[in-house]
């Protein structure tokens, strides 16, 4: 019942062609394609049989149990002049204390209280087989040992409470999505998390999560979305601080575009290339800090500690795409 | 057995407590005044602190890449466990010495701790072979941070944080006010004000 609840609500949402869902900011996006949350899936977290999107419950909850939905400080992948750049999962400005709770069922597969950390393998499936190759990492951590490691958990468990690793960093609860299994210590795999929010109207169907979402061609035109989040603030990026990279394939070096602002923190720009060209393109943010190196991101992701262009490295990924 | 242990502990508790309640050094006649006033507090021991973990926080940005710093439990020589009265913890000097880099030759002069040439401002009483000191003024002499974290179930934990723990999470954070660590050190003394 539970899985077919799900998909319905995936359904609905592929359905509603992500304009309906996404209200009021994609309206401006009207007309382009319908997103392919797969794609987006496809090099991040490859997870076979998830069919397009997934609704994920909140990391936290009131002593009641209801789900609560804490503003944002920092985002998956946002760049930051600390600790990695960019950043692998998204902080919540949540309490000392907060309950925390799985963002869907599974199983405790690492929590320490030294390491203020805790790591659930999801049970993407619903099958009760803990087989999926999915984690949730969350740190920073008051306590946990809550439930025994080992142990299934649902949504309606309190695994852990947040806090500040100790005092090491300020109060907050960190979270995010883990593809592979943990312990090949991959760093390229943390997953982007707005695909599991996109009913979330608080966190602005799931864009507040992710310093670059929803990136997508629609015809020539290229579109993204890229903000910041200072809790319940959002910081919008100058103009100038989001470029498309582009070129045809076969080629070598990327050339580059500035991308347009239009609202919600939406960005587009045109392919420049006549119909029919095979293209490669990706997309980078810049969050704007003094004395900072490290200030750029990218989509398809990179990690870590990308360079501010594409051309001083060949290991950036791409996508690809026939002009239309 | 057990509960010569727990008498033992007891007189432990009772001496540590007499001679190290008093958080900062003072003049000999001034030291025996206190102990004399810290006494009767000090043999009331019937209020047990529930167990309490000692860590040592190290910096390393290679195995925790979100915090840049991992914790341990620092060993306890001997089986001479860190302990807890009256919410100041105890622990083996030599211990801590070593974890926070200090040496090992730890003594006592008198009440007053010498960790290699430097005779300290820190009481101490020697029990089951070894000198115990309260942790957080112990680890001030040497520059060191102790964080105390008294919300978890289960007991306390107290955390040293060598200098160069703070120096990093002082160098690593976007917003140093909010860590509480750094502003509990800078409370101490152990950082400088911000300009």
């Amino acid at each position: 019942m539970r899985t077919a609840t799900r998909l319905l609500v995936g359904a609905a949402i592929i359905a509603a062609a992500g304009f309906l869902v996404r209200e009021p900011a994609r309206a401006a996006m009207a007309g382009r394609a319908t997103p392919d949350y797969s794609d987006a899936f496809r090099d991040y977290v490859p997870y076979t049989g998830m069919t397009s999107t997934i609704n994920a419950y909140s990391p936290t909850r009131n002593t009641s149990g209801v789900e609560t939905y804490f503003g944002v400080n920092s985002k998956w992948q946002q760049p930051r002049s600390v600790g990695t750049t960019p950043h692998q999962g998204t902080d919540l400005n949540t309490p000392m204390g907060t309950p925390v709770h799985p963002i869907d069922r599974g199983w405790i597969v690492y929590q320490s209280s030294t390491a203020y950390e805790l790591i659930i393998q999801l049970d993407w499936d619903y099958d009760n087989v803990q087989d999926d190759d999915v984690y949730v990492k969350y740190d920073h951590l008051q306590y946990v040992n809550f439930k025994p490691t080992g142990s299934f958990v649902t949504t309606a468990d309190k695994v852990a409470t947040s806090g500040s690793e100790g005092g090491t960093v300020p109060v907050h609860l960190h979270f995010g999505v883990l593809y592979p299994k943990f312990a090949t210590g991959t760093n390229g795999r943390w997953a982007v998390t707005e695909r599991l929010y996109t009913n979330v109207a608080d966190w602005n169907y799931g864009r507040d999560l992710d310093f670059i979402n929803y990136v997508e061609v629609a015809g020539s035109r290229v579109w993204a979305n890229a903000y910041t989040k200072d809790n319940t603030q959002t910081v919008h990026l100058p103009a100038g601080n989001v470029r498309l990279y582009h070129r045809r394939v076969g080629a070598t070096r990327w050339d580059s575009v500035t991308m347009t602002a239009a609202s919600h923190g939406d960005w587009y720009a045109d392919l420049p290339y006549p119909a029919g060209t095979q293209v490669q393109w990706l997309v980078q943010a810049r969050r704007p800090m003094s004395g900072e190196t490290h200030n750029s991101a990218y989509f398809p992701p990179r990690f870590k500690h990308p360079d501010n262009s594409p051309n001083v490295s060949a290991t950036f990924p791409y996508f690809t795409a026939t002009v239309q | 057995m057990r509960d010569r242990v727990r008498s033992g502990w007891l007189a432990v508790c009772v001496a540590l407590a007499a001679a190290c309640t008093a958080p900062d050094p003072a003049p000999a006649g001034d030291r025996a005044r206190d102990a004399a006033a810290a006494a009767p507090a000090a043999a009331d021991t019937s209020r047990a602190d529930p167990p309490a973990v000692l860590l040592l926080a190290t910096v390393a940005p290679e195995i925790d890449e979100e915090s840049g710093i991992v914790s341990r439990e620092v060993e306890a020589p001997g089986g001479r466990a860190p302990l807890v009265r009256n919410d100041t913890m105890y622990a083996d000097a030599a211990a801590l010495a070593a974890v926070l880099g200090a040496g090992t030759s730890v003594s006592l002069e008198g009440d007053r701790v010498r960790v290699g040439n430097r005779l300290l401002g820190v009481r101490g009483l020697r029990e089951r072979g070894g000198v115990y000191v309260p942790v957080r003024d112990f680890a001030r002499e040497f520059g060191a941070y102790t964080y105390t974290d008294r919300s978890r179930e289960g007991g306390a934990v107290y955390t040293l944080y060598p200098r160069e723990a703070l120096l990093y999470l002082l160098a690593n954070r976007e917003r140093p006010d909010e860590v509480p660590v750094l502003r509990g050190a800078r409370e101490e003394g152990l950082l400088p004000e911000r300009p």
